[in-house]
């Protein structure tokens, strides 16, 4: 009889708990800022499979915003960097967001990796009003619709695509071109893809003669490569990662064949040339950001290098380290234009105002009311004696 | 809980209040762990009862997850069913479902059928990423905010509620189970298959039930994720989060409920956790993901080695070794 009625009270109780609990919490008002610091926080891919990313854009940025500290920091108040691990998982993406706002009560977010983790942790600095400036990432469900508090930089792959299009059209070899293109059957792949065959009609010499899907992880693509020469393809657009595409350049030299390869930055690294071999000779590479081995003499690469190398000496000076460095710059640019009285709301005032802002590591950052893709311009390099060489 | 203990009527409001307030005193950070450490509880309780109780090599739990998490958003986004059924709902399809693999799985055993529970999952993972008109590829699903009788169901605090009566309803109906002949049964089952079924036992019957089961409690634990993130994708649900509940299963005890929640609690915190003690050792700004990675990996090692049979057997057998001293 007592048990029963415990049970019951206990029911009783928790409906009530229940109730209470369901009214939203407030979160505090402009946290993370004192006059001499600001605290940033971070969520990379720093250990597992994918950590060559994350470490490497961890240092980069820590480097910068090291820098910056040692210039005398952001209208006095030095940086506090906080980064955090998501190991590719969004559950622990979101677990680290929550810490970063609510423990460590980080001003705001920059240079978050990996679209999967930024948008299950969406929810969280979406509702708290944390903006989210420069992350690392290519997604176009980031950006599509604008959200006030996410700030996105990289060149999608659509406007990747579009620019080496425009760019061959420009050339002899444009006038009259047929085109293939073999793609990962995903959003990922499509988006390349479809920015590719949206500017190819605007151009009446081009024809888009053949597009060829692969399932994402496949490893055989003997298939397609041989319909895409039977097609009489003479550029072959890819919208792949790395490895694939690599593996698709290799299956085309073993049948002997040498179409124009078209690659974006999914696969533009030197990794793909260490991996594809001469077969990568002649391929044109698009893509969001320098690729550092071809930027010898550029002088914003030597600067950052050397910002890398000053703090974190055994750090590659590779795509990822200035992913870092890039996303930083444009982060304290952001905060140097919000001016002295720092909120939350004045930095996503601030970082509106960012017209072609030019950091030299990716193309220029333009922000407004609304327009929350910063860069739509893209950089485009020819694979040449085992090298990239910059062409745009 | 002993039963004895159970029958003290005060035993109730000592346990169930605390409970209760949990939620008010840690914050939204804290209160996310526990729900999700709630939540693998329920997958690890289920996978207890085919594994620890049933002696199969099973490695697609969270093969079973997905289907929960992705029937969950199903019935909530095509058929409009209310949050508070969905859940349930989901655990039934998970087992019907789960069929699919339940049966290839019965012409195996050991090795073999972890073999192919693995095969099972990556297959599922290449389905759900790939059936893009329905599960939304890699690009995933949304969910709406769950709401309960008008109640919106969206805060932590809140989803701690929910978790907690799930949590304590499937453990109870777990705990059931292992009383009655089903689980004598599945338990007979494990030990040797061949001896039970000269005792009567009918194995393939209680081989399909103790899989059903779990599927049923690993497609309740999915479903909770999914209205939980309110976002699902197959990166969701990896093998490497197989081997994780794996290991929160043989960490918290084989074959032992209370030892779920351990397991439940240990895969979850162990990471944070780590991450906790260096901020507050060196500062919350102080770079070391490696050392992190490498320190939780080795407290795992530590555990396995001196705790081969998990937590809860660690602490039967301190306390045995205890008593015995003193007297």
């Amino acid at each position: 009889m007592k048990r029963t009625l415990m049970v019951w009270t206990l029911l009783v109780a928790l409906a009530g708990f229940l109730a209470a609990a369901a009214v939203p919490q407030s979160s505090a008002a402009e946290p993370g800022v004192t006059d001499t610091s600001i605290k940033i926080g971070s969520n990379m891919i720093l250990t597992g499979s994918a950590a060559y990313w994350g470490q490497g854009s961890d240092n980069g940025a820590r480097a910068y915003f090291n820098h910056i500290n040692d210039l005398g920091g952001i209208h006095g108040r030095k940086i506090e960097f906080i980064n955090s691990d998501n190991e590719f998982k969004p559950v622990r993406a979101v677990a680290a967001i929550k810490k970063l706002i609510e423990r460590d009560n980080v001003f705001l977010l920059m240079g978050m990796q990996s679209s999967v983790c930024i948008v299950a942790a969406e929810n969280v600095f979406g509702e708290a009003g944390v903006p989210l400036l420069a992350p690392i990432t290519t997604a176009r469900s980031l950006v599509e619709p604008p959200r006030d508090y996410l700030f996105v930089v990289f060149t999608m792959y659509r406007d990747q695509a579009k620019q080496v299009i425009d760019y061959l059209a420009k050339d002899p070899r444009g006038k009259d071109l047929k085109i293939g293109a073999i793609y990962q059957d995903d959003s990922f792949g499509k988006d390349g893809l479809e920015g590719m065959v949206e500017q190819a009609g605007k151009h009446p010499g081009m024809q888009v003669v053949i597009q060829e899907p692969f399932a994402r992880g496949a490893k055989d693509f003997s298939s397609q490569v041989l319909k895409c020469k039977q097609s009489g393809v003479e550029a072959l657009f890819l919208s792949a990662v790395t490895a694939e595409t690599a593996m698709i350049m290799k299956e085309a030299e073993k049948l002997a064949w040498k179409p124009l390869c078209i690659v974006h930055s999914a696969a533009a690294d030197d990794k793909l040339i260490e991996l594809a071999g001469p077969a990568a000779e002649g391929a044109l590479a698009t893509t969001n950001v320098i690729i550092p081995s071809a930027e010898k003499g550029n002088p914003a690469m030597v600067e950052a290098a050397q910002i890398i190398h000053k703090y974190f000496p055994d750090q590659d000076i590779n795509v990822p380290a200035i992913d870092g460095v890039a996303v930083a710059m444009i982060t304290v640019e952001a905060l140097k234009r919000a001016g002295k009285d720092l909120t939350r709301a004045n930095v996503i005032g601030a970082a509106e105002t960012m017209k072609h802002f030019e950091t030299g590591l990716v193309p220029p950052v333009t922000f407004g009311p609304k327009i929350r893709q910063g860069c739509t311009d893209a950089l485009i390099y020819r694979v040449e004696g085992g090298k990239f060489i910059r062409l745009k | 809980m002993r039963p004895a203990q159970a029958n003290k009527w005060w035993a109730y409001p000592a346990v169930g209040l605390p409970l209760l307030a949990v939620p008010w005193f840690a914050g939204g950070y804290l209160t996310y762990l526990v729900n999700f450490s709630g939540i693998y509880t329920i997958a690890i309780a289920g996978l207890n009862i085919l594994m620890g109780l049933g002696g199969q090599m099973f490695f697609g739990a969270v093969a079973m997850m997905a289907l929960g998490a992705y029937s969950a958003a199903a019935v909530t986004n095509h058929l409009g069913v209310p949050f508070w059924v969905s859940i349930p709902a989901s655990g039934l399809l998970t087992s019907v479902l789960s069929l699919s693999i339940i049966f290839p799985a019965l012409r195996v055993r050991g090795l073999y059928l972890a073999m192919v529970s693995v095969g099972f999952h990556l297959i599922l993972e290449q389905v759900l990423g790939g059936w893009e008109s329905f599960t939304g590829g890699y690009d995933g699903l949304f969910l709406p905010k769950a709401t309960l009788g008008g109640m919106l169901i969206a805060t932590d605090r809140a989803f701690y509620y929910v978790v907690l009566v799930s949590v304590v309803l499937c453990l109870k109906g777990a705990l059931n189970l292992m009383k009655m002949r089903v689980g004598r049964a599945i338990w007979a089952l494990g030990q040797d298959p061949v001896s039970a079924a000269v005792q009567g036992v009918d194995v393939t019957v209680y081989k399909i039930t103790a899989f059903m089961v779990c599927a049923f409690y690993c497609g309740v634990s999915g479903a909770l994720m999914a209205h939980y993130l309110r976002y699902i994708t197959p990166e969701h649900f990896t093998i490497l989060n197989a081997i994780m509940l794996l290991v929160g299963m043989i960490i918290g005890g084989w074959g032992s409920l209370v030892g779920s929640v351990a397991g439940g609690f240990f895969v979850t915190f162990l990471p944070e956790v780590i991450g906790l003690l260096k901020d507050y050792f060196l500062g919350a700004s102080t770079p070391l993901y490696d050392v992190q990675a490498v320190v939780s990996g080795a407290v795992i090692l530590v555990v396995v080695l001196y705790m081969p049979n998990g937590f809860t057997h660690w602490i039967r057998q301190t306390r045995s070794r205890w008593s015995k001293t003193r007297a």
